[in-house]
């Protein structure tokens, strides 16, 4: 028996990227975790807390909170921007909704929280894939939580080599609703990014947001750009 | 408005931010320069020469303003009242001069870190000898170079005792604009040549 | 659906080619700059000290400028407490008026531009003459500015000689350095002649009664030394208690704004010229504007009262790099100003501007004093929230509804599988499919089921 670990899916994953959950599971499995996934979680509540609906952020949020706090040990959450919402942001929603104890409960399990790349670092996960990859820094993963290192060499631990390229850091574009509410912009800024990529060599583009995989591999597949683009437990789980 | 109703207005509070707290902290702490600052002079005139200024040691002081004049072929060259350029017998600067094609003022301190000077308009009798010109030549005592700002600003009541000067000038180098392009163009609208000379501290 | 007024500017800079242009090379050599120049100083920690002291000061601001304005009285000058634009154009007109000043020179004040002081003055007669290289070039282009450090950004070295060339009547040739030498030499004129000088203010420094203000070109200097009159406008918020503070936030504005240790000017003004000086200006005036800063105390937005006008934030924002200034609609862009513009202007076209960002927190990590703007313009979007369309406010409550039922939960993810696989890539919302293929999940079972089947 291996250290137990809960996994939130996160609702990309749940709705548009199923391969990614699997080669979580996966990986985890393989760097020594049982994988157990609580039934009663559902979304940490980020698209309505980003769009100003702090109401129905919480709702949604303390569904998760409420499956996540039956839980002990470790949690892992396959993307910054899920697990910058829990760990940094669900303090302060449930403080704004009146909701004192949730605020408290949610500091609770935010400690418990690790993006995947975080949780598995230093571990071996046995992948040994090589290649060329260019890795994309996500904002909230990057600047919120503070992680820039762990999936960068667990990539060069799986054999690859990790391109520079000078939009590595910029935003995406993505945004949550910013990508539909502004769109031009949003994929001005993914053409900046993917302009970026052209000259480096990447055959794969690898992140740790599967939301922002989404946007970029859209716009890359609609510029006719055959660069694949995955999540980087899709990448160690080959 | 009148003040008092003005300063009513105001609510006073501290922010309260869950997501990223405000840290308290209680001492100001010192810059730090990530530079050898131990030779304050070395170090001025490292970074003085980085800036575009032309520094050198000088011995003589009325030679070395000479040998700028002639460098330049300046024609008209005016002083302010600074007690470092006292002595050299220029004509002093009284009123503006549109063919003043060189100013020769005085330092009050050199601040090493940064390679800047610092005019005293009081001392200097005026502000304008080391603004209008298009080339000034600076005399800066050894012994007035400190190490940083902060050397200056955080002892302006003791090296001000009297209250401080209607303008004080931190001046680092040629005037410098990159409004065109972000290109950098030098002498816009101070002097576009600063020539500096260190004088041996005062007997 | 129309689209905002926001998306429609937005949408015109991204298809500005030369904009483009001129924003990468700006924001590029910006970054290299700054990321150089704070390697050399104790960058974090002055940071962190930074956003206490601001906090600090915000706390104490009535006696901070009670004593700021004691100090400058009690060496000669003038101090002017403006409640609004309308005050603070009003004294500055009356101080023209009673000096006779037919000629106005300035150096670079955003507070000014904020309350079109100019054009208070231009409609009582006075010509008024911006001499900051940047903002000489919008005026004569009758332009706002498009970047609170480089207002002239936007235009390349070509559009600069068309300008100068029509007041030339006659070619200016496009080379910097030329183009320089002209304004030096068309601006000199105006400082000589000016009979009035007006500065904005980088700090006020309290404990002496000292206006500082940062320069790299010396308007800054011409302004507040050859007109016989002074007149410096100050944001109320723009004040330090002593020079000790000053040590620190100096060092932080400059490598913020240009990456330069100092900038080449630093001038210190305390009061009017004394006794003993042949130059100086004989009046000196502060006026201390409020202009909507009073509503922002005392509100979780405070903390964008801290802001040092450094730039730093445009230089790094990605939004901004694709859309550039003038696409917010404000004398303050970026993400300074799509926070700082609706506190101060209650308009539909400023609650718009929370939407100018993706909240990627490079603004936060860029500010040399800590401003969490990714958590002011996410709480404007909380502020905003219940007046948005029916249609989205229900849209929410739905969701929310279903996504805090785990059992409805699956049933829409199941749904929401199905439907992005079976749509033709052309439809699902336009805004996302028009640029960008929709995502295909594949087929069969979910993740979760799948897992809980023991299939992975």
């Amino acid at each position: 028996m291996g250290e137990r670990v809960t996994l939130l899916p996160t609702c990309v994953v749940d709705t548009v990227a199923p391969e990614v959950g699997a080669a979580v599971v996966r990986v985890l499995r393989r760097c020594g975790f049982d994988v157990e996934i609580p039934g009663q979680a559902t979304c940490c509540g980020q698209p309505a807390w980003n769009s100003g609906f702090t109401e129905e952020a919480a709702r949604v949020a303390r569904t998760t909170l409420d499956a996540l706090d039956a839980t002990d040990g470790t949690i892992c959450v396959p993307a910054g921007s899920c697990a910058t919402m829990i760990r940094v942001f669900w303090p302060e929603l449930f403080e704004m909704t009146g909701d004192a104890q949730a605020a408290q409960r949610a500091k609770d399990v935010g400690a418990r929280v690790r993006e995947f790349s975080e949780l598995i670092a230093g571990l071996n996960s046995g992948a040994s894939r090589g290649g060329r990859v260019a890795y994309h820094h996500s904002c909230h993963m990057l600047r919120e939580l503070g992680i820039h290192d762990a999936p960068v060499d667990a990539l060069r631990a799986a054999g690859c080599e990790v391109v520079a390229w000078s939009a590595d850091e910029r935003c995406c574009g993505f945004g949550g609703l910013f990508s539909v509410k502004q769109p031009e912009t949003s994929i001005a800024m993914a053409d900046d990014k993917i302009d970026s990529l052209q000259s480096t060599g990447a055959e794969t583009l690898v992140g740790c947001d599967a939301s922002c995989l989404m946007h970029l591999r859209g716009r890359m597949e609609r510029r006719g750009i055959a660069t694949p683009v995955k999540h980087l437990a899709e990448v160690l789980d080959e | 408005m009148q003040r008092t109703e003005f300063l009513s207005r105001l609510r006073t509070t501290t922010p309260h931010n869950v997501a990223h707290p405000l840290v308290h902290v209680a001492e100001v702490p010192a810059v730090a320069y990530d530079q050898d600052l131990d030779d304050p002079v070395s170090a001025f005139m490292r970074n003085a020469a980085m800036q575009g200024t032309q520094v050198s040691r000088v011995g003589n002081p009325r030679e070395f303003v000479g040998d700028v004049i002639a460098q330049l072929s300046a024609a008209g060259v005016i002083s302010s009242g600074d007690p470092e350029v006292a002595q050299l017998g220029f004509e002093v600067f009284d009123r503006p001069r549109p063919d003043a094609d060189l100013g020769v003022v005085g330092a009050l301190y050199g601040i090493a870190a940064t390679g800047t000077v610092v005019f005293h308009a009081g001392r200097a009798g005026g502000r304008s000898a080391s603004l209008l010109p298009p080339a000034i030549v600076v005399l800066l005592r050894e012994d007035a170079i400190v190490r940083d700002a902060g050397e200056v600003f955080r002892r302006m009541t003791e090296r001000f005792p009297d209250g401080l000067p209607s303008q004080l000038v931190l001046c680092t180098g040629p005037s410098k604009s990159g409004d065109i392009e972000l290109e950098l163009t030098t002498g816009v609208h101070g002097p576009g040549r600063v020539f500096v000379g260190i004088v041996p501290a005062s007997e | 659906m129309s689209r905002s007024a926001l998306r429609v500017r937005a949408a015109g800079a991204v298809d500005d080619g030369r904009l483009q242009l001129a924003l990468q090379n700006a924001t590029d050599r910006f970054a290299l700059g700054r990321g150089l120049a704070t390697m050399s100083v104790n960058w974090e920690e002055l940071r962190e000290a930074a956003r206490s002291i601001r906090a600090g000061i915000l706390s104490r601001l009535p006696e901070v400028l009670s004593q700021l304005a004691d100090q400058v009285e009690a060496r000669g000058g003038h101090v002017f407490w403006a409640a609004d634009a309308a005050e603070a154009n009003d004294y500055v007109a009356s101080v023209a008026r009673r000096t006779s000043t037919k000629l106005a020179v300035k150096s670079k004040s955003m507070a000014s531009e904020e309350i079109h002081l100019n054009a208070a003055l231009e409609a009582q007669g006075v010509e008024v003459v911006e001499t900051d290289l940047g903002e000489w070039i919008i005026q004569l282009a009758g332009e706002t500015p498009s970047h609170i450090i480089a207002p002239a950004l936007h235009k390349n070295r070509h559009d600069v000689a068309e300008l100068f060339s029509r007041i030339a009547g006659g070619d200016v040739s496009d080379v910097p350095a030329e183009l320089c030498a002209f304004a030096r030499e068309r601006l000199r004129e105006k400082f000589v002649n000016a009979d009035l000088g007006i500065t904005g203010v980088n700090f006020g420094v309290a404990e002496t009664g000292t206006v500082i203000t940062v320069t790299n070109e010396g308007n800054g200097r011409m302004v507040s030394s050859l007109p016989r009159t002074h007149v410096a406008i100050m944001g109320m918020e723009r004040v330090v208690e002593n020079w000790t503070q000053l040590d620190v936030l100096l060092a932080l504005l400059t490598r913020a704004a240009t990456g330069q240790p100092i900038s080449v000017y630093v001038t210190a003004v305390t009061g009017p010229r004394r006794a003993n000086e042949v130059d100086g200006p004989d009046e000196f005036h502060l006026v201390i504007l409020d202009n909507g800063r009073s509503k922002i105390l005392g509100t979780e937005f405070q903390e964008v009262l801290h802001c040092i006008r450094c730039g730093a934030c445009l230089n790094v924002c990605p939004v901004y790099r694709q859309i550039g200034g003038h696409a917010y609609g404000s004398v303050y862009s970026g993400p300074i100003g799509a926070v700082l513009t609706p506190l101060l202007y209650d308009t539909p076209e400023a609650k718009e501007l929370s939407g100018a960002s993706s909240l990627c927190s490079a603004c936060w990590q860029a500010c040399p004093v800590k401003i969490p703007l990714q958590d002011m313009l996410l709480h404007l979007r909380t502020k905003k929230a219940p007046d948005a369309r029916a249609a989205e406010r229900v849209a929410w409550k739905a969701w929310a509804s279903a996504w805090s039922s785990p059992r409805a939960y699956r049933a829409s993810t199941r749904l929401a599988a199905t439907a992005a696989r079976m749509l033709p890539d052309a439809m699902g919302p336009k805004a996302w499919s028009e640029g960008r293929t929709r995502p295909r999940p594949p087929k069969g079972p979910s993740f979760r089921q799948r897992f809980e089947r023991g299939e992975i």
